[in-house]
């Protein structure tokens, strides 16, 4: 490994992305864009969901469970009657999402240890309604426990390390590795594939540059983008998110940088094999993008997925990430106490250094 | 040129095979010191597998390469740093300019400080680039590309040049300073392999080879080919009549081929007949349709010629 041959590469790298403003602002600029998309557009909690109560009777018992709906900042009481048909009815129309009916006796039931409320969700949106149901309950319980009455149904809702229960410090994490998933793979796999086309690379093997060399220096400079990517994201999503950062800010550039590495050599793999530019860009947005989006549990946990799709994950390294990304953000654990996840990114890593090594060899691309 | 000195390029019995198919098959190259050798043929005979072996950038099936005392096949790093490569189609970076793309390559050869810009300036001067320094190179015209293609294989101070079709695509006055530039580089002990495909340019070399299918069909200087017999007789005609000769002669049984070449007729006829059969068809059809002659001679044979009838001959 000769460093003069490194810097080489890695200034021409330099003066390329200074050639290419524009691509240079998109690099810079994703990270915010994305963020601020997915921060604000994916909301998985409720936040003043239109709902219709319905009382038989104006006992003092429904009266303080209703005005615990009304005081909610997830509900939106807008409908109050005492006709289960009028609840159905704007069911009917979307003017409600979900309505609540207390029974006429529900007083005496509740003295009874056994009140029953029913509870009517519009499903046509099942999240949304799993939500509501979900929240319902919550909101039932932490009543009745209040009561210091026995809760008439079990359940077991205490939300861990995001105790304001925001999904948005779950997913922006996850954001974060599918930036540095995107850019990773997709600036490399572009500039590697345009080689190829210049015919830049046969010129580059006549030299005595070696294929290590060269990758390094072509990851280099998009490692350091990687990192400022990172750190763009990482301000974003603690001074504007509020996303706390509770672990160490210098595993977690540690880590991104073993992540990035990892994404870098995938679209380099992806480049020598699809050979120009058009197809490497596809290749790379297919098979970084919608895992990192898909299959990284950055939204749709992992543990919900079907078993083969589960077993698909593991190959996924932007799961790997996501996990630690959280652990570190939220949890604020030592990485250590994640060290399978580390485990297999390093793994993942060296494979593909192998497979890229090898595959340019047998295609003749870098000696 | 130095015969007397150990080639700088030797290739021995170097063949390549892709699968069942065999692109170059046991070929000889030796290459000294001031040199300027020529690889000729058609597209497909291996020229470029052949080059692209000798920079080190294909592993030949068998065979040794030698470049400058080196072996290419083991020693491929330290051999390459002892080569310069000029591709047919402009390799360098389009979106560096001419300084940073010489930047580039200097670092790639491991040259820094004030010898870097020593060698930067001097290739420079050489290829008369210095005005052009900051202009991109993508955008220069195609023989200023060139010119940089080879400033930059130049930089290292290369002990060997290979130019694979260095000047196709460029106009005839740019041929020709580059190739004055590349006597000036033999004239300095460089060996320089070229591949071209220009009949008149490989006149230029101090030694051909014709490559075929594969192989070295024929090979020596430029002087030594033209003094092959030729197996079939070529007869150069004077008329002013030519496109009238042109279309009878088509006709004649002893003639295989008629081309107009620079206000002649020149007639050539197939192996083993005797040209003294051709005066007096000629004479005939003159007087038949009223035609003039104002010369019948042999013709004088051209590197074309040659090559033509090395090749049918392989062939038959």
């Amino acid at each position: 490994m000769n460093a003069q041959h490194v810097r080489a590469i890695a200034r021409k790298e330099v003066w390329h992305l200074l050639r290419d403003p524009r691509s240079l602002a998109l690099i810079l600029l994703m990270p915010s864009l994305l963020l601020f998309l997915f921060g604000y557009a994916i909301r998985l909690d409720l936040y003043e969901a239109p709902i219709a109560i319905i009382q038989q009777s104006r006992d003092a018992a429904t009266e303080e469970l209703v005005a615990r709906f009304a005081a909610s900042r997830a509900f939106n009481v807008v409908l109050r009657s005492n006709d289960r048909r009028e609840a159905a009815a704007a069911l009917q129309k979307g003017q409600v999402w979900a309505a609540l009916i207390f029974p006429p006796d529900y007083a005496r039931q509740l003295e009874h240890g056994d009140a029953r409320l029913q509870l009517l969700l519009d499903g046509v949106d099942a999240n949304t309604a799993r939500l509501l149901r979900n929240y319902t309950l919550a909101l039932v319980n932490d009543y009745l426990l209040s009561q210091g009455g026995s809760p008439p149904i079990q359940i077991e809702d205490r939300t861990w390390f995001n105790e304001t229960k925001e999904s948005r410090l779950a997913i922006i994490p996850g954001v974060i590795a599918m930036v540095m998933a995107v850019i990773g793979a997709m600036m490399t796999s572009l500039t590697i594939a345009r080689e190829m086309e210049q015919g830049n690379l046969v010129m580059l093997r006549t030299t005595p540059l070696t294929g290590r060399e060269f990758l390094l220096g072509k990851l280099l400079p998009y490692l350091m983008i990687g990192l400022l990517d990172l750190a763009v994201a990482v301000g974003v999503a603690v001074w504007i998110f509020g996303v706390p950062l509770r672990g160490s800010l210098f595993m977690l550039l540690l880590l991104s940088l073993l992540f990035l590495l990892v994404v870098m050599l995938q679209g380099t793999l992806i480049s020598i094999n699809a050979g120009n530019q058009l197809l490497a860009s596809q290749m790379a947005m297919v098979s970084t993008f919608l895992p990192a989006f898909l299959l990284s549990g950055f939204i749709f946990a992992i543990e919900n997925m079907p078993m083969a799709l589960q077993y698909i994950t593991l190959i996924v390294p932007a799961r790997y990430y996501v996990a630690l990304a959280r652990a570190i953000f939220l949890k604020g654990i030592t990485p250590a106490l994640l060290w399978t996840q580390i485990a297999a990114l390093t793994l993942i890593a060296l494979i593909l250094l192998r497979l890229t090594l090898v595959r340019s060899k047998k295609l003749g691309l870098l000696l | 040129m130095k015969l007397d000195a150990a080639p700088l390029i030797l290739a021995e019995d170097l063949t390549r095979r892709f699968g069942a198919f065999t692109a170059v098959d046991r070929i000889q190259v030796a290459v000294h010191p001031g040199e300027v050798f020529g690889l000729l043929g058609a597209n497909g005979a291996g020229k470029t597998t052949a080059i692209r072996m000798l920079c080190g950038m294909l592993p030949p099936t068998i065979g040794r390469i030698q470049v400058a005392g080196v072996d290419m096949v083991r020693h491929a790093r330290r051999a390459r740093s002892q080569i310069g490569y000029v591709a047919q189609r402009f390799s360098l970076y389009g979106d560096l300019t001419v300084l940073e793309n010489l930047k580039l390559q200097a670092g790639l050869y491991g040259l820094s400080g004030i010898r870097r810009r020593d060698r930067i300036d001097a290739a420079l001067r050489l290829l008369n680039l210095a005005d052009r320094q900051m202009v991109m190179a993508g955008t220069l015209p195609l023989g200023y590309r060139q010119r940089l293609g080879l400033a930059a294989a130049l930089l290292h101070e290369p002990q060997v040049l290979f130019l694979d079709e260095p000047t196709s695509g460029v106009d005839p006055m740019a041929r020709q300073r580059f190739w004055e530039l590349i006597y000036t580089l033999a004239d300095r002990g460089i060996g320089i392999l070229v591949t071209t495909h220009y009949m008149d340019e490989a006149l230029f070399c101090d030694r051909l080879a014709l490559m075929q299918a594969g192989r070295i069909v024929a090979e020596g200087d430029p002087e030594a080919l033209l003094r092959r017999p030729l197996p079939t007789p070529i007869l150069a005609l004077d008329s002013p009549d030519a496109a009238v000769f042109e279309r009878l002669a088509q006709d004649w049984p002893e003639v295989r081929e008629v081309i107009p070449h620079a206000g002649q007729l020149r007639i050539r006829l197939h192996a083993g007949i005797d040209p003294a059969a051709l005066p007096a068809r000629i004479e005939q059809a003159a007087t038949a349709h009223g035609l003039t002659v104002t010369g019948l001679h042999p013709a004088t044979p051209e590197l074309e010629d040659v090559f033509v009838a090395v090749l049918e001959e392989n062939d038959g």
